[in-house]
C-alpha cells in the first residue's frame, strides 16, 4: 500500500480507504504509463486523475463528452476549494474562453470538449506547458459516438501526438472487450497498462414491466412512484415526452416534487433543477440522456426507463446513477411492443441516406466546376440538400479522411470522388448494421428469461457477481416488499416572509 | 395576463402611427434611434427594455389577442416600471443580489461549498470584491439586506414579493426556475419575468432616491471600489503606445509581436475599460450596426455575424463591438 497516496486521499477528500481499483490505476498513472481504467459507474473514477493534479506539478487535461458533466465537475471542485480548475467548451463567451486560454498556466486541471481541442490557438498554448496527464473520461464515447456525430473524438490521437505524447489515461464504466480494443486503437495504438475491473453493480436489481400502451405505461409508472417514494430518475428518448410526463406526475402526485431536465433548456434552469434534485427539494426528475453520465447524487434509489436507449452501454450508464452510496437500488424498464420504433428512427436519423450523399456530391461538384473551391457553410447547404447537421459533420469528416476536403477547401479528382461514393455507401451500411445489432442486443436483454444481471453484463466481463440483495424479476424477485428508506422531505414554508426569514435570519 | 395589459397600455398612444412591431422593439429595448424616439414621443419611456428576452413569436401571439379585446383588461393596475432609467442595471443588480443572498445565507451556517447561482464571471468577481472588503461585517450585511428587502417587498403586491423570494437560493435551499414559479403561482412565464423586473425597478428606485435608508441595496448599484479585473501588463503596454498615437502595425513592429496579438490586447482593454480606445478602429454607428446584427441573430459568433453583414466589417471590428456591449452590461 502506498502511504503517500493514502495520505493524499485523506488530505484532499477526507476518505480513509481507496475503493477497488483506484489505487492500482493511480499507481500506473503516477509511474507515467499510458493507462486504460475500467471501473463500474459511480465508484470513483474522477479521483484517478484529480489526485495527480493536486499532488504533482503540471497540467492535467480531461477530455469530457458532456457540457453539463464538465461544468458540474468544475463547480463541485471549486465549491470544495480547489480553485485551479477550469472548463473550456464551445458554450463559453468569446471573452471567457480567451480569459481561460490566456491563463492556462494558472490551472492544474483543465476540462475540455474534444471539439475545443481542434482549436489551434489552444493547442499552441498547451504546447508551451508541461502536461503531466491527458485523460479521456467516459472513453467508450470514442467508439460509440466518434464515428458519427462527435467525429472530433477520432482526432484525439493527433492531438496527443501534437502535445508530444504525454501519459494518457482512458477511463470508462462500460466497455466490452471489443470497445476496449477500439479505445486503445483510436487513441493511436498506445501501449497501455490495462486495469479492468468487473463493471456490474452488486447493489442494483433489474425489473421489466411489459405494458400494452402509453396509458398503461403511465399508470404503472405512477403506481411505482407512489410505492417507492424515494429519489428517482425517469429516462425518456424525447424532450417533449419528458416534459409532458413530468406534468402528468405533478398533476397526479402533487406531494412528490417533480421536474424535467433536458439539453434544450436554458443553462441557468438546468443548473437550478439539478441543484434542487441534489438538495432533495425534487424527488423525481424526468429527463433525456442529457442528465446522465457523471451525475453524482448518492441516494438515487430508482431508475425508470420510460423509453430504452439503443444500446446496453447507455443503459448501464443511466442505471449507474442509482445507489452510488452502496445501498440497494432498483432499475425498472417500462416497455411496450411499439417502443422499438423510436431507436430505429434515431439510428436512421444519425446517418445520411445514399440519396442525400449523391445529391451533396453533385452540388459540391457544381461548385468546383464554377470555381468555388471554398467549403459551403451548413446554412447554405441545407437550402439545397436535406441533411441534418449531424449527418453533415459525419460526411465532412469522411471527406477529409478521403482527401476530398483539405482545410476549408474542396479538392476535385474524378477517381477519388467516385471511390469515396462507393466506400461511404459501404461504411454507412456497416455503421447502420452495427447500430441495429447493438439495439438487437438491448432487445434480447428485454426478452430474455434468464437472469438479467448475468445477461446484461455477459458481453462486458467473463464473470458476473451475485447480487447483494434482490437480483431480478427472472430470478423470482419482486418489489412487493421493497421499502426504500424515505428521505426526509424539506418542510414546506408558507409565504415569502417566513421564507426570507429562513434564508437570512435563521 | 400582464404582458397583454402592457401591450394594450403601450398601444393606446402609439398605435395610430406606428406598427405593433414598434411596441415589440420598445419592450425589448432595441437601441435604435427610432425606438428611443418612440419611447420619448409617446410617453412610454418607463416600458423601454423591460423585457430584453421577449421572443418575437410570443409577442406576436399575445399582441394579436390583446389588441382585439382591447378594453377588457387595461384598467388593471400597472406594476411599477422605469425602463429608461434602469434597463441596463436590472440584470446586474438582480444577479448581484441573488449571489449576495446566497453568500450571506451560506456564510452564517459556516457553509462555503456551494455552487454559485450565476455563471457570469463579471458578477462573480464583483461579489468577490465586495466580500474581500466587507468580510468582517457580514453580520451587518445579512441583517441589513434582510431588513431592507423585507421593508421594500412589503410595499409591493403580494404576488411580486412571493415570486421574488421564491427565486432566492440560500443555505440548503435552491431557488425556483421561471417555469416552476409560473406553475406554483398560476401566472404565465412571461409575467413571472415582468413582475421580477418590476420588483427590481422598485428596489432600484427606492435605493437610489433614498440611499441613506437603504445603504446595503444602494451599495449593490455602485461599481466596486477596485477594477473588476485588471488589465494584463502586456496589454497595458499596448495601451500606452496607442495613447501615444502609434498604429497597430507600429506597435507590433516595435514590440516584436504579431498584429493579431496587439488586436487581442485592444479587445481586452475595450472589454475592461470601455470605449476610450475604440473610436480609432470603429465608429459608434458601425458598432451599433454590428451589435444590432448580433442581437437580432441572437448570436455572438464572429463567423456568423461576419457572414450576415456580408464581410463589411472584419473580425477585429466585430470583436470590438461585442466587447463594447459587454462593457455596457457590466457598467450598470
Ligand atoms: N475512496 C473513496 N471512498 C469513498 N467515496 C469515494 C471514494 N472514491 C470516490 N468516492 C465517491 O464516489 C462518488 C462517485 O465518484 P465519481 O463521480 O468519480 O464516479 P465515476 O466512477 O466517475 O462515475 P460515472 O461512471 O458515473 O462517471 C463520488 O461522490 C466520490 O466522492
Ligand atoms: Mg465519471
Ligand atoms: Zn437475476
Amino acid at each position: 500500500m502506498n502511504a503517500d497516496l493514502q495520505k493524499a486521499l485523506h488530505k484532499f477528500y477526507g476518505y480513509d480507504h481507496f475503493r477497488t481499483g483506484q489505487e492500482e490505476i493511480l499507481q500506473s498513472v503516477l509511474e507515467n504509463h499510458h493507462t486504460l481504467g475500467v471501473l463500474p459507474t459511480g465508484t470513483g473514477k474522477s479521483i484517478c486523475y484529480q489526485l495527480p493534479a493536486f499532488m504533482r506539478s503540471g497540467l492535467v487535461i480531461v477530455v469530457s463528452p458532456l457540457l453539463s458533466l464538465m461544468e458540474d465537475q468544475v463547480k463541485q471542485l471549486r465549491a470544495r476549494g480547489f480553485k485551479r480548475v477550469a472548463a473550456l467548451n464551445s458554450f463559453l463567451d468569446y471573452e471567457d474562453k480567451q480569459q481561460v486560454m490566456r491563463n492556462l498556466q494558472n490551472y492544474d486541471l483543465l476540462y475540455v470538449s474534444p471539439e475545443m481541442l481542434q482549436n489551434d490557438f489552444l493547442i499552441n498554448r498547451l504546447q508551451s506547458l508541461h502536461i503531466q496527464l491527458f485523460v479521456v473520461d467516459e472513453a467508450h464515447c470514442i467508439s460509440q459516438w466518434g464515428q458519427e456525430f462527435r467525429t472530433d473524438y477520432l482526432r484525439l490521437s493527433e492531438v496527443i501526438q501534437n502535445l508530444d505524447c504525454p501519459p494518457v489515461l482512458a477511463l470508462t464504466g462500460t466497455a466490452t472487450p471489443q470497445v476496449q480494443v477500439d479505445i486503445q486503437h483510436l487513441l493511436g495504438d498506445l501501449d497501455m497498462d490495462k486495469h479492468i475491473y468487473p463493471m456490474d453493480r452488486e447493489n442494483i436489481s433489474y425489473f421489466i414491466r411489459e405494458v400494452q400502451d402509453q396509458q398503461e405505461k403511465n399508470e404503472t409508472m405512477l403506481a411505482l412512484l407512489r410505492k417507492i417514494q424515494a429519489p428517482t430518475i425517469i429516462y425518456f428518448s424525447s424532450r417533449n415526452m419528458a416534459e409532458s410526463t413530468a406534468g402528468i406526475i405533478r398533476a397526479n402526485m402533487p406531494e412528490m416534487p417533480c421536474a424535467y431536465y433536458h439539453g434544450g433548456m436554458e443553462n441557468e434552469d438546468r443548473i437550478l433543477i439539478q441543484q434542487q434534485f441534489l438538495a432533495g427539494q425534487l424527488q423525481i426528475i424526468c429527463c433525456t440522456s442529457a442528465f446522465g453520465m457523471g451525475v453524482d447524487k448518492e441516494d438515487v434509489r430508482l431508475i425508470i426507463h420510460y423509453h430504452l436507449p439503443s444500446d446496453k452501454e447507455s443503459f448501464i450508464q443511466e442505471v449507474g446513477r442509482a445507489g452510488r452510496d452502496g445501498e440497494e437500488s432498483v432499475s425498472v424498464v417500462l416497455y411496450s411492443p411499439g417502443d422499438w420504433q423510436i431507436p430505429i428512427h434515431l439510428i436512421e436519423q444519425d446517418l445520411p441516406e445514399q440519396d442525400s450523399i449523391q445529391q451533396l456530391l453533385r452540388f459540391l461538384y457544381q461548385r468546383v466546376k464554377a470555381g468555388l473551391l471554398e467549403l459551403p457553410s451548413y446554412e447554405l447547404l441545407i437550402q439545397h440538400i436535406p441533411i441534418s447537421e449531424t449527418q453533415w459533420r459525419f460526411l465532412l469528416y469522411q471527406m477529409e479522411k478521403h482527401d476530398i476536403v483539405k482545410g476549408n477547401h474542396l479538392h476535385y479528382k474524378a477517381n477519388a470522388w467516385k471511390e469515396f461514393l462507393d466506400q461511404i455507401e459501404k461504411f454507412v451500411g456497416n455503421r447502420k448494421r452495427h447500430k441495429l445489432k447493438q439495439l438487437q442486443r438491448m432487445k434480447e436483454w428485454v426478452y430474455t428469461d434468464s437472469c438479467r444481471r448475468q445477461a446484461l453484463f455477459a458481453d462486458f466481463q467473463s464473470e458476473v457477481r451475485p447480487a447483494k440483495g434482490r437480483c431480478c424479476d427472472n430470478c423470482g424477485d419482486t418489489l412487493a416488499d421493497w421499502q426504500a428508506g424515505l428521505t426526509n422531505a424539506q418542510p414546506e414554508r408558507t409565504g415569502w416572509r417566513e421564507q426570507l426569514y429562513h434564508l437570512l435570519q435563521q | 395576463m400582464l404582458l397583454a395589459s402592457i401591450i394594450i397600455h403601450a398601444a393606446q398612444p402609439i398605435r395610430q402611427e406606428r406598427s405593433a412591431a414598434s411596441i415589440y422593439h420598445l419592450l425589448q429595448g432595441k437601441r435604435s434611434a427610432q425606438t428611443l424616439q418612440d419611447a420619448h414621443m409617446y410617453g412610454l419611456t418607463h416600458l423601454f427594455g423591460i423585457y430584453p428576452k421577449l421572443s418575437r413569436q410570443i409577442f406576436d401571439q399575445v399582441a394579436a389577442n390583446a389588441l382585439q379585446e382591447e378594453d377588457q383588461d387595461n384598467k388593471k393596475n400597472m406594476p411599477y416600471f422605469n425602463g429608461m432609467a434602469y434597463q441596463s442595471q436590472t440584470e446586474p443588480f438582480l444577479y448581484r443580489l441573488l449571489l449576495l443572498v446566497q453568500l450571506l445565507s451560506n456564510q452564517t451556517k459556516g457553509e462555503n461549498r456551494y455552487i454559485p447561482v450565476t455563471d457570469n464571471l463579471a458578477i462573480q468577481h464583483w461579489i468577490k470584491q465586495l466580500y474581500r472588503q466587507e468580510q468582517h461585517h457580514l453580520e451587518d450585511w445579512r441583517n441589513g439586506v434582510y431588513e431592507e428587502l423585507y421593508g421594500l417587498l412589503e410595499k409591493l403586491p403580494q404576488i411580486q414579493a412571493e415570486l421574488f423570494v421564491d427565486r432566492l437560493t440560500g443555505y440548503h435551499h435552491i431557488g425556483l426556475t421561471t417555469l416552476q414559479l409560473a406553475e406554483k403561482y398560476h401566472v404565465h412565464e412571461t409575467d413571472v419575468l415582468l413582475y421580477q423586473t418590476s420588483t427590481i425597478h422598485h428596489l432600484l428606485q427606492q435605493a437610489e432616491s433614498n440611499a441613506a435608508a437603504f445603504p446595503y441595496l444602494a451599495a449593490l448599484m455602485d461599481k466596486p471600489q477596485h477594477k473588476i479585473r485588471s488589465i494584463t501588463s502586456t496589454a497595458q503596454k499596448t495601451r500606452t503606445m496607442l495613447e501615444r498615437g502609434m498604429s497597430v502595425e507600429q506597435i507590433a513592429l516595435v514590440r516584436g509581436l504579431t498584429e493579431n496579438t496587439i488586436k487581442d490586447h485592444i479587445v481586452e482593454i475595450t472589454w475592461l475599460d470601455g470605449e476610450a480606445l475604440t473610436s480609432k478602429f470603429i465608429s459608434d454607428t458601425d458598432a451599433a450596426v454590428i451589435l444590432e446584427c448580433a442581437m437580432q441573430a441572437g448570436t455572438n459568433k464572429l463567423k456568423q455575424i461576419h457572414a450576415l453583414l456580408e464581410g463589411k466589417y472584419d473580425y477585429f471590428q466585430i470583436r470590438l463591438a461585442l466587447a463594447l456591449r459587454k462593457e455596457q452590461e457590466v457598467k450598470a
